[in-house]
């Protein structure tokens, strides 16, 4: 039994295609990708690769002023969490990317808003951003991960921020007014 | 038209599956066991990199960063303290050229990139050069670079690796004379 070369040629590249087309979207899409979930509360810190990281502070408004000025305002509402995240192994604490979830909701970080980033025996505080519907905030959970590409093996922190349909009204009438994050701040760990 | 038997075709396609399976499987392991390799070098020595020969003259710890214009010297983060590496530079090869990949080594092979990357110490003028480009070959040329290191970590540095992320060999390690 034969094959002409050029079929052969054929077969091979669609071979490699379709490696190639599972490696890519594999890559692609991080849904797909295995990690491992860290579960944590607001106020106490989770324990990941590297260090930890903890949500102290929740705050809402509809007017984001930003560098001394108004940056934006919204008919939604802003969200901004506060979040320190501590290097205390031998090697930087990255978890530059930050996600609301709600249900099958995901809020991406307003505009470059991100996660934290903090240098061995340092802790970093920043406040991130979300700009969110207010009549899908139930059970919000911020997400923080890694953004590189090519892992072989990632974490990600889930921390519930206590929005529950008891207070959920509650937080819609203070989303009220200004909101100003704070700039970057970062510490050697005492 | 040339035709050619199944059994070879079966052996290519075996051979691009196993090639194809081992590199998925390289990269995921790389991924997990990924650690960097470091060579130290005696103190004083200068270590090679890019085609350019690197010594570390002096690892000064200091808690003001003096600015040359006189203005405001810079204050490191609370609990912190600024490392200042005083190095030179001696180009050999001039087809290859330094890209200043320095960073500070400390115990358990912590490492800290240089400080004006991430800190406001870029505000501070200083007098030396952070990064000479375009070295001219076999000039001598003394450049500085800035740490921000955790106080309590400040007599445990071991010296200054010189980054090159085009190689897999061992980063080499320069420490100074007094180390």
């Amino acid at each position: 039994m034969r094959m002409a070369q050029s079929r052969l040629v054929g077969v091979l590249a669609a071979i490699a295609l379709v490696v190639v087309s599972t490696i890519g979207l594999r890559l692609s899409d991080p849904e797909e990708q295995k990690f491992e979930v860290i579960n944590g509360v607001v106020g106490e810190p989770a324990k990941v690769n590297n260090g930890e990281v903890t949500v102290t502070e929740l705050r809402v408004g509809t007017i984001l002023k930003q560098f001394g000025r108004i940056q934006d305002s919204t008919d939604g509402m802003f969200m901004v969490i506060r979040v320190t995240g501590a290097a205390t192994g031998p090697r930087p604490l990255e978890l530059n990317a930050a996600r609301l979830l709600s249900g099958d909701l995901r809020y991406e970080g307003y505009q470059s808003s991100s996660g934290v980033h903090a240098e061995p025996g340092f802790e970093t505080t920043v406040d991130v951003v979300f700009e969110v519907a207010p009549a899908h905030i139930d059970d919000l959970t911020l997400e923080l991960g890694s953004n590189e590409v090519l892992r072989g093996y990632q974490q990600r922190v889930r921390i519930k921020l206590g929005i529950t349909p008891a207070n959920m009204e509650q937080w819609r009438t203070t989303a009220r007014g200004l909101i100003e994050p704070m700039t970057d701040t970062t510490r050697a760990i005492p | 038209m040339r035709m050619l038997p199944v059994r070879r075709i079966l052996l290519v396609v075996a051979a691009v599956t196993a090639v194809s399976i081992y590199l998925i499987w390289w990269v995921t392991y790389a991924g997990i066991h990924y650690t960097p390799r470091y060579s130290l070098r005696p103190a004083g020595a200068s270590g090679d990199v890019q085609g350019t020969s690197v010594r570390l003259l002096s690892l000064i710890r200091s808690d003001k960063l003096a600015a040359a214009d006189g203005g405001q010297p810079g204050s490191p983060e609370p609990g912190a303290i600024w490392i200042v590496a005083e190095l030179e530079a001696v180009r050999h090869d001039p087809a290859k050229e330094f890209l200043c990949g320095t960073e500070l080594v400390g115990p358990e092979w912590r490492r800290w990139t240089p400080a004006s990357l991430f800190t406001a110490s870029a505000g501070v003028q200083r007098s030396m050069p952070s990064c000479p480009l375009d070295l001219s070959v076999d000039q001598p040329v003394r450049f500085e670079a800035l740490f921000l290191v955790p106080a309590r970590y400040a007599n445990q540095l071991l010296g200054i690796a010189l980054r090159d992320d085009s190689t897999a060999a061992r980063t080499t390690v320069i420490r100074p004379p007094a180390l």
